[in-house]
């Protein structure tokens, strides 16, 4: 086993992971992608998840995609970019009803493995024509589906600052990671939209997908050797792996943290503290967790309780900690003119772990919640291989009972050493004013 | 007491049933498999509630808008701190959320199930307001309506609602807003809380590794020996309001990269409830599916232009005393977008549906509704929708499989026509 998953590896190298559970009313199929990070590939790989999704053979169109999914009792197909550290991850995601549950006759799960091979492997393509600068004669995504999808990139893009809370923590991100490639968004730089064509475009994915590793997991009502045939019908196409992906990139805090303040017409502001971990992702995982479930992953956490209840300041105040990259980010959403007030809080809220303030009791509720949501994590799909990527990227890919048993073992020690290898890096303040 | 059972044999999902003798029924979805066990506590008291009759005096009362959120949050504050605590000491999370019609109390755990199921059962029956406690809440709350007004999805349909509505107090927003909220005081609370937090106003819906009786036990021991008389049905005051449109287009600028566009529908509601009113929501879910769907002509066509995205959609929402449709997403040129969609539609008015589109739809929608019961969290949602409506969940699939296409041409007729239409649109500043 890794992890909770039977693994199984196809001749091509391509990983396969299964998780069979009676469980769910759906199967559940992930593709999995790794890219390097870069700016040269970045805004590429963010686009040809889109052009994927246009038409792939036998199915010509995107109509023709939606109708054959309608026809599988409406099967979820998805496929987009995510960061996971400083692999840029393309994702191919399919999610289909348990045909016993809707009185289908066939297994809903074959069809879809063999749709998300069409996609993935037999996009349509329009042979020589391909190629902005002429000479090419390779093959090529469609010309017309690579300029409209070229188009809804850019206003994708553009559309990052519609949602002023996530937009915050982009930006803080950004600022604070800019001579790092985890700097960069996972859907590219807009201004390097207009270079690409469709020959460079397929180009690039093909060798990706020839050459970087590659996931697939499965979960679902099945059978392990069954899902592995699916899977290994799908996937064995020709590859010659070797492709190398860069470790992440760890970073210390500055000395001083920067301050950065951007102006918009906001009804409310938003404060986006980034600290930056100084650990060993791998071996300081379950301490540093709960470093963020005391801080302020939870609602009885610090943040919560001193922001919001105690000083009313904010409607939310919380923190996430990404192990991978080593980033721990605060966000909230505030009055304008009470920067300085929150932000003392805040920073005194870390002061205080530092100084080995952490309660029994707040150690007691945030052992609970991390193991209340590692438990819950395991009713939904999605997040069980979302977690599980994320161990699999830490080098760690363990059960859920050795992750609970990890966690009932943290002490406070290990809490207050850790607090001390987390060091503000960068505060980011959208305002009005 | 009484014990039922609603089962589905498709699905392999069966819900325990009991209803205790002051009115308050008690479901159960025992879901063995899964580690999360999900309960909910809910009232049918939503934002659209505020004028209705004190059942003590029988006047008239109207209170400030924003109060049933506002009683929500003052819910979870006891006189020795805040319940969150409690939950989080027993490692579960609790939350709440308000709706124009209803507010749902809950809590998610893993462990400790029954001790969360009696503070859930506890913090909800005890209102604890001073004037401090309430003036304090005014500052978090009036964070989150900041927040609201940033976000433009939510604009864009609080907009809308304004537009399609005159007097319907569904066209204001469920926070209310920051000058509403000042005026609320713990009396109006108290008030609002003695009229609808009565047991025949209210559910419990747990789903998770249970044991039903155990929990109807429970329940019957917390709740049924309470002292809160019967009172019948709730007199609430909604007005008289038109079946036409109050304004054709709203337009608000705001801080995007691409403008917003919502248009709605009104439908005429009122009168119907139970399975009559699940089978217009099907009739016009499946309608909007087949005419706005991604399998549907329109929507590829208008792709290919770069008129919509991915977010472009269209949803059928029905409540007793209001309903409509709202079809829409971000859009480079809304304008055309609207009139192209207007036209759609008097041109599908005109020669009808395609019934393999009206198939493809119900299909999907079978699909979707399977997949409804892998979540706790939405399962319970739909449930307490459907039950303050005086439906049952499971008869959604049967609504589904009995469709006829002629239901669904006759909804587009009745339903989507241009009189009670209205725009909404968010401008790039």
């Amino acid at each position: 086993m890794v992890g909770d998953f039977f693994p199984a590896t196809l001749s091509n190298g391509v990983r396969v992971y299964i998780y069979p559970t009676s469980k769910f009313k759906t199967n559940t199929v992930k593709v999995f992608l790794h890219n390097r990070l870069g700016r040269d590939t970045v805004t590429h790989m963010a686009l040809a998840p889109m052009v994927l999704k246009r038409g792939c053979s036998g199915l010509e169109t995107r109509k023709e995609i939606a109708r054959h999914l309608d026809d599988m009792y409406g099967a979820r197909f998805d496929a987009g970019v995510f960061k996971l550290g400083e692999h840029h991850m393309m994702q191919l995601g399919l999610e289909v009803v348990n045909h016993k549950y809707v009185g289908a006759g066939e297994d809903l799960l074959a069809r879809g493995l063999d749709f998300l091979r069409r996609v993935t492997l037999e996009p349509v393509t329009s042979g020589a024509t391909g190629g902005a600068a002429g000479g090419e004669t390779g093959p090529s995504f469609k010309r017309e589906y690579v300029e409209q999808e070229k188009d809804v990139l850019t206003r994708e893009i553009a559309g990052i600052i519609n949602e002023k809370s996530r937009y915050a923590v982009v930006r803080c991100v950004q600022e604070m990671c800019g001579g790092e490639p985890f700097g960069l968004h996972e859907l590219g730089v807009a201004e390097d939209i207009p270079s690409i064509d469709g020959a460079s475009l397929y180009g690039l994915y093909k060798e990706s997908l020839e050459t970087n590793p590659v996931d697939v997991c499965v979960i679902g009502d099945v059978d392990r050797e069954y899902a592995f045939d699916l899977v290994e019908r799908a996937f064995s196409f020709d590859r010659r792996g070797g492709g190398e992906i860069p470790g992440t990139i760890r970073k210390k805090a500055p000395g001083e943290p920067r301050f950065v303040t951007e102006r918009q017409a906001v009804n409310q502001g938003k404060l986006c503290l980034g600290y930056r971990v100084d650990a060993s992702p791998r071996e300081d995982l379950y301490p540093l967790m709960f470093y963020d479930g005391v801080f302020g992953g939870f609602v009885h956490s610090k943040l919560f309780t001193n922001v919001r209840e105690k000083a009313s300041l904010a409607y939310y105040a919380s923190s996430t900690y990404n192990p991978v990259k080593g980033l721990l980010l605060v966000t909230s959403g505030i009055d304008v003119d009470k920067k300085d007030q929150a932000f003392d809080i805040i920073c005194r809220q870390a002061e205080d772990i530092r100084k080995g303030d952490v309660s029994d009791e707040e150690m007691d509720y945030t052992r609970k919640a991390l193991v209340n949501r590692l438990r819950s994590w395991e009713d939904n799909p999605a997040s069980i291989i979302a977690s599980f990527l994320e161990l699999l990227a830490l080098g760690r890919p363990e059960t859920l009972d050795e992750r609970i048993a990890a966690v009932m073992e943290v002490t406070k020690d290990q809490v207050i050493e850790a607090a001390s290898r987390v060091d503000l890096d960068t505060v980011y303040f959208l305002t009005n004013k | 007491m009484q014990g039922d059972r609603i089962v589905s044999e498709t699905l392999d999902e069966r819900i325990h049933v009991r209803r205790l003798d002051n009115g308050l029924p008690v479901y159960v979805m025992p879901k063995k498999d899964y580690n999360k066990k999900y309960a909910t506590f809910a009232t049918k008291y939503g934002s659209i509630d505020n004028r209705f009759e004190d059942p003590r005096t029988g006047s008239v009362v109207e209170v400030p808008d924003g109060i049933a959120h506002f009683l929500e949050h003052k819910l979870f504050e006891e006189e020795h701190g805040n319940i969150f605590q409690e939950f989080a000491e027993l490692g579960a999370s609790a939350n709440a959320y308000t709706t124009y019609t209803s507010t749902t109390y809950l809590f998610s755990t893993t462990d400790n199930f029954y001790e969360c199921l009696r503070i859930l059962l506890g913090f909800v029956q005890r209102p604890y307001f001073t004037d401090e406690n309430v003036e304090k809440e005014k500052g978090i709350i009036e964070q989150e309506i900041r927040m609201y007004e940033d976000m433009p999805e939510v604009r864009v349909g609080s907009n809308l609602m304004r537009a399609l509505y005159h007097s319907h107090p569904v066209r204001i927003d469920v926070v209310g807003t920051v000058d509403s909220i000042r005026r609320i005081t713990k009396e109006m609370l108290y008030l609002c809380y003695e009229t609808f937090y009565c047991p025949e106003n209210m559910a419990v819906f747990v789903v998770g590794a249970v044991e039903p009786e155990r929990v109807f036990d429970e329940v019957a021991a917390l709740v049924d020996g309470r002292d809160r008389a019967r009172r019948g049905e709730i007199r609430r005051l909604y007005g008289d309001e038109p079946d036409g449109v109050k304004e054709g287009t709203v337009i608000q600028d705001m801080v995007v990269a691409t403008p917003l566009i919502e248009i709605g529908f009104k439908d005429v509601a009122g009168g119907v409830r139970g399975f009559d009113l699940l089978k217009t929501e099907v009739a016009s879910r499946v309608l909007l599916e087949a005419l706005f769907g991604r399998g549907s002509d329109l929507y590829s066509e208008l792709y290919e232009e770069g008129l919509v995205d991915e977010k472009f959609g269209a949803a059928y929402e029905s409540e007793l005393e209001f309903a409509g449709s709202f079809v829409g997403g971000e859009s480079k040129d809304p304008e055309a977008l609207h009139s192209r969609i207007m036209d759609h539609l008097s041109k599908a008015r005109e020669v009808g549906l395609r019934h393999e589109d009206i198939e493809r739809a119900r299909r999907r929608m079978i699909g979707e509704f399977a997949s409804l019961f892998n979540s706790p969290e939405k399962v319970s949602y739909r449930f307490n929708q459907h039950l303050f409506k005086g439906a049952d969940l499971f008869s959604y699939m049967r609504a589904l499989r009995e469709l006829t296409p002629g239901t669904v041409e006759r909804r587009l007729g009745e339903h989507l026509i241009d009189s009670r239409h209205a725009v909404s649109i968010i401008r790039p500043r």
